[in-house]
C-alpha cells in the first residue's frame, strides 16, 4: 500500500523509518523513497506517485519548504508532513502555504510521528480510491 | 618685623593707681613700632581678660611693681606672650631692673633719654622671638598631624606596604603587610629586619630583587606565596625606588597585593562566559543529541518486531528438527512449507536483510550521542586553571565537534591541521578560547547570511611557528571594522545585537592567550570577514630560566620602567 518520500541530509534516520514503516505496513508493505537532494526529490516526484512527503526542515543548501513547495508543485495530493529539530527555524506564513497535513513534527516521538506518516498515506489513498477504504 | 605687615597686638597695664594714665612717650613708642593695636588695661586681671580675648603679641607694663609682674606671668602661663617692663623712675637701681627679671619680665627698660630706642628695641626682639616660637609649635603640630594622617593612611590601605632596603631587608610594613605576611596584625613589628625573599625566595634574583638594587620601577610582577601545604596565595608585586636626602639609592618601597580574591573575580567571569558560550550553542547540542536519539529510538521497534520473528520461526524449525529425528517426512514437508509461508509473511528476508545496517546505523549513533556528551562534559569542567601538557589539535577538535553543532547547516567547517609538538597548558581555557573565536566567526557570518550569502566557511589552521604552535580561525563574515579593531579585546565592547553577546568573550580569549605567555591578533580579510591569529609558546609562558623555580613562582606578567 502507498508510498512515501522521505527527505534528510542524514541517511540514517530515513532508513530507520523506512524500516519501521515497512515492518508497520507489513503484509502489504507501503514503499518508502530516500532523497538528500532537490534533484532527488525532483526525480522521486517526476517519476513515481508518492501519497507523502516527509521531509527534515534544515537541509544544508535547502530547505524542506524548498522540498514541499517542489511537492505541492508536482503532486498537489500528495499529504505533505515537515519534522524538525528546531521549530522556532520555520517561518510561520510559509508553514501557511505549505497546506502541511498536520502541523510540524519533532524527533521526539517517532512511533507518533510514523503513525501520522501512515494515516496521511490512508488519507491519501482514501482520496485515490474512494470506494476502496481499509484500515492500516 | 618678625612678620611684615603682621598687626602687633599689645596689651599695655598701667598701674592701677586711678591716677596715671601710661606715660605719653611709653604710648607713642609703642605706637610708632607700625601697625600696632594698643589696647590699655589697668591691673592685672583685666590684663588676663584681654589676654583671653585677644591673642596677644607683647604686654608691656608702664611702672608696674614686680609683685604684679609676676601674677601676671603665673596667669598668663606657660604660652603667655612676653613681658615687658618700663621701670617706674629715670635711675632707677640695678636692683629694681633685676626684681622685675626675676618676677618674669623679659626686659625692663628705663623711661629714660633712651627709653624710646630701648623700648622699641626690647618690644621688637620680644615680639620676633615670641613669634618664631609660637611658629615653631605650630609648624611642630603640622608635622606630628601629618605624620599621623600618613601613618593612619598606610596603616588603612589594604594594600600591603613594606620599606625595603637594597637587599630586601624590611624597614618598615603596615598592617596589611603584616596580615598578608605574617598572617596577624601584631607581627607587623616583628617583619621588620627580615628579608622579603623568606616569603618570595624566587624574587631576590628576579624582577624585584633586581629593580631594588638598580633603582629600576617595577609593576604587575604576579608571583606566588607558597606557605608549605596550605594552597598559595597569588601575589603581586610593584616597586619603586627609594633615595635619600643625598640622592643616594637606599632600597624602595613595594606593594604587595593579595590577589587570591581577584583571581577568584577573574575566573568567575570566565566560567559565565563559558556558560553562555554553552548558552549559545545549546540548540545545537540538543539536535545533535536529539537526531541520533530519533534514529536508535526509530530502529528498536523494527529490531524488537525482527527478533519476534526469528523466535516464532524458530519455535516451528524446532518442530521441524523433531519431525527429521522421528523420520516423519510427510510432516517434514508440511512443516518445511509452513515456515516458507511464515517467513514471507513475516517478511523475514527483508527484515534480516535489513537489520544489520538498523543495528549498525544505531551503534553510530549512540556513539555519536557519546562523542558530543564528552566533549561537552570536557568544555564544561570548572577550569582549576591547572596546567599540563596537550596537543593543541585535540582542544580544537574536540570543540569545532560541539560547536559543529551549532553552524552545519549554515557553515562549511573547514580543517588543516599540521602534527604538533605538545604544549604545555590549561586545555580547558584554550578550547573556551576556540569556541569563542568558532561562536563569534558563526555569528558573524549569519549576520553576513541574513543579507546575501547562502553558506558561510570557516577554516581551522595549526602549525608549528617561531618556536611555539599557532593556531588561525578564519571566517567570510562581516569582518572587523577598522575603526573597531583597537576595541575588540576591551572587557564589554560588543558590535552584537542585543543578547548575542556582552562582549566579554574576546577579553577573556585576550587574557587567556596572555595568561599562557602568547598573543592574539585580528585582522581583517581582504575579501571580507576576518581571521584571529594566535600563538603560543611551548612552555605556556614559562621561561627556561624559571623552570627551576617553577614550583614557587607562578605566572609573572611584569612591566619594568627604565
Amino acid at each position: 500500500m502507498g508510498a512515501v518520500l522521505i527527505v534528510d541530509d542524514e541517511p540514517a534516520l530515513p532508513r530507520a523509518l523506512a524500516l519501521s514503516i515497512r515492518v508497520r505496513t507489513r503484509p502489504d508493505p507501503c514503499k518508502v523513497h530516500k532523497s538528500d537532494s532537490m534533484e532527488g526529490v525532483e526525480a522521486v516526484l517526476r517519476s513515481e506517485p508518492v501519497d507523502v512527503v516527509l521531509t527534515d526542515y534544515r537541509l544544508g543548501s535547502f530547505n524542506g519548504g524548498d522540498v514541499l513547495r517542489l511537492a505541492k508543485a508536482c503532486q498537489p495530493q500528495a499529504r505533505r508532513l515537515i519534522y524538525t529539530g528546531f521549530p522556532g527555524d520555520i517561518p510561520p506564513e510559509s508553514l501557511e502555504a505549505l497546506e502541511l497535513f498536520r502541523p510540524p513534527l519533532t524527533k521526539d516521538d517517532m512511533d507518533g510521528l510514523i503513525d501520522v506518516v501512515l494515516e496521511a498515506v490512508e488519507a491519501t489513498d482514501l482520496q485515490r480510491h474512494p470506494g476502496d477504504a481499509t484500515s492500516l | 618685623m618678625a612678620e611684615a605687615g603682621a598687626v602687633i597686638r599689645i596689651g599695655l597695664m598701667t598701674p592701677s593707681d586711678g591716677v596715671r594714665a601710661p606715660r605719653p612717650s611709653v604710648l607713642e613708642t609703642l605706637q610708632r613700632l607700625g601697625a600696632v593695636e594698643i589696647d590699655l588695661v589697668s591691673d592685672v586681671a583685666a590684663c588676663c581678660a584681654l589676654a583671653t580675648r585677644i591673642p596677644l603679641d607683647l604686654v608691656v607694663t608702664d611702672a608696674a611693681a614686680p609683685a604684679d609682674i609676676a601674677s601676671l606671668s603665673d596667669l598668663l602661663g606657660e604660652d603667655a606672650p612676653p613681658l615687658l617692663a618700663v621701670l617706674p623712675e629715670v635711675g632707677a637701681s640695678g636692683a629694681e631692673r633685676a626684681a622685675l627679671l626675676r618676677a618674669g619680665a623679659y626686659e625692663a627698660v628705663e623711661a629714660g633719654p633712651e627709653l624710646e630706642r630701648d623700648l622699641r628695641d626690647a618690644a621688637r626682639d620680644g615680639v620676633r622671638d615670641f613669634r618664631r616660637g609660637r611658629d615653631f609649635v605650630a609648624a611642630t603640630q603640622r608635622v606630628r598631624a601629618l605624620e599621623r594622617y600618613h601613618e593612619n593612611f598606610l596603616e588603612s590601605l589594604n594594600i600591603a606596604l613594606l620599606e625595603v632596603d637594597v637587599d630586601g631587608v624590611i624597614r618598615h610594613a603596615n598592617l596589611t603587610a603584616g596580615v598578608i605576611l605574617g598572617g596577624r596584625e601584631e607581627s607587623v613589628a616583628a617583619l621588620a629586619g627580615r628579608r622579603l625573599w623568606e616569603w618570595f625566595p624566587e624574587q631576590e634574583d628576579g624582577t624585584t630583587g633586581a629593580c631594588l638594587r638598580s633603582g629600576q620601577k617595577c609593576q604587575g610582577v604576579e608571583t606566588e606565596w607558597v606557605r608549605g601545604e596550605a594552597p598559595p596565595v597569588p601575589v603581586g608585586l610593584a616597586c619603586a625606588p627609594l633615595h635619600d636626602e643625598h640622592e643616594q639609592l637606599i632600597g624602595g618601597v613595594l606593594t604587595l597585593q593579595d590577589l587570591t580574591e581577584q583571581r577568584q573575580f577573574q575566573e568567575r567571569t570566565r566560567q559565565t562566559e563559558k556558560l553562555a558560550s554553552l548558552g549559545k550553542i545549546v540548540g545545537g547540542v540538543a539536535h545533535e543529541i536529539r537526531n541520533p536519539m530519533a534514529i536508535i529510538s526509530t530502529n528498536l521497534s523494527p529490531i524488537r518486531d525482527g527478533l519476534e520473528a526469528v523466535r516464532e520461526v524458530w519455535s516451528e524449525v524446532g518442530a521441524l528438527r523433531a519431525a527429521i529425528g522421528a523420520e516423519e517426512w510427510t510432516l517434514v514437508a508440511t512443516l518445511a512449507e509452513q515456515i516458507g509461508d511464515q517467513a514471507a509473511a513475516l517478511d523475514l528476508d527483508f527484515v534480516l536483510g535489513d537489520l544489520p545496517a538498523a543495528v549498525a546505523d544505531s551503534t553510530e549513533a549512540a556513539e555519536r550521542v557519546r562523542h558530543i556528551v564528552n566533549d561537552l562534559s570536557d568544555f564544561g569542567q570548572r577550569d582549576t586553571g591547572h596546567h599540563d601538557w596537550a596537543d593543541l589539535n585535540d582542544c580544537v577538535e574536540s570543540t569545532a565537534n560541539i560547536a559543529r553543532t551549532l553552524m552545519k547547516h549554515s557553515v562549511d567547517l573547514e580543517k588543516d591541521y599540521a602534527t604538533l609538538p605538545p604544549l604545555r597548558c590549561s586545555s580547558l581555557q584554550l578550547k573556551q578560547v576556540v569556541m569563542n573565536l568558532l561562536i563569534n566567526a558563526y555569528q558573524s557570518i549569519e549576520q553576513r547570511r541574513a543579507k546575501d550569502a547562502p553558506r558561510g566557511r570557516v577554516v581551522l589552521r595549526t602549525r608549528e611557528a617561531g618556536g611555539g604552535v599557532e593556531f588561525e580561525i578564519e571566517d567570510d563574515g562581516m569582518g572587523i571594522a577598522e575603526e573597531n579593531l583597537k576595541y575588540i579585546f576591551d572587557p564589554y565592547f560588543t558590535t552584537k545585537e542585543g543578547g548575542e553577546g556582552v562582549g566579554l568573550g574576546l577579553a577573556i580569549s585576550h587574557k587567556i592567550v596572555h595568561g599562557h605567555g602568547g598573543w592574539i591578533q585580528p585582522e581583517s580579510n581582504a575579501g571580507g570577514g576576518a581571521t584571529f591569529r594566535i600563538w603560543l609558546p611551548l612552555d605556556g609562558g614559562r621561561g627556561e630560566a624559571k623552570t627551576a623555580n617553577e614550583s614557587a613562582s607562578g605566572d609573572e606578567r611584569v612591566s619594568v620602567d627604565r
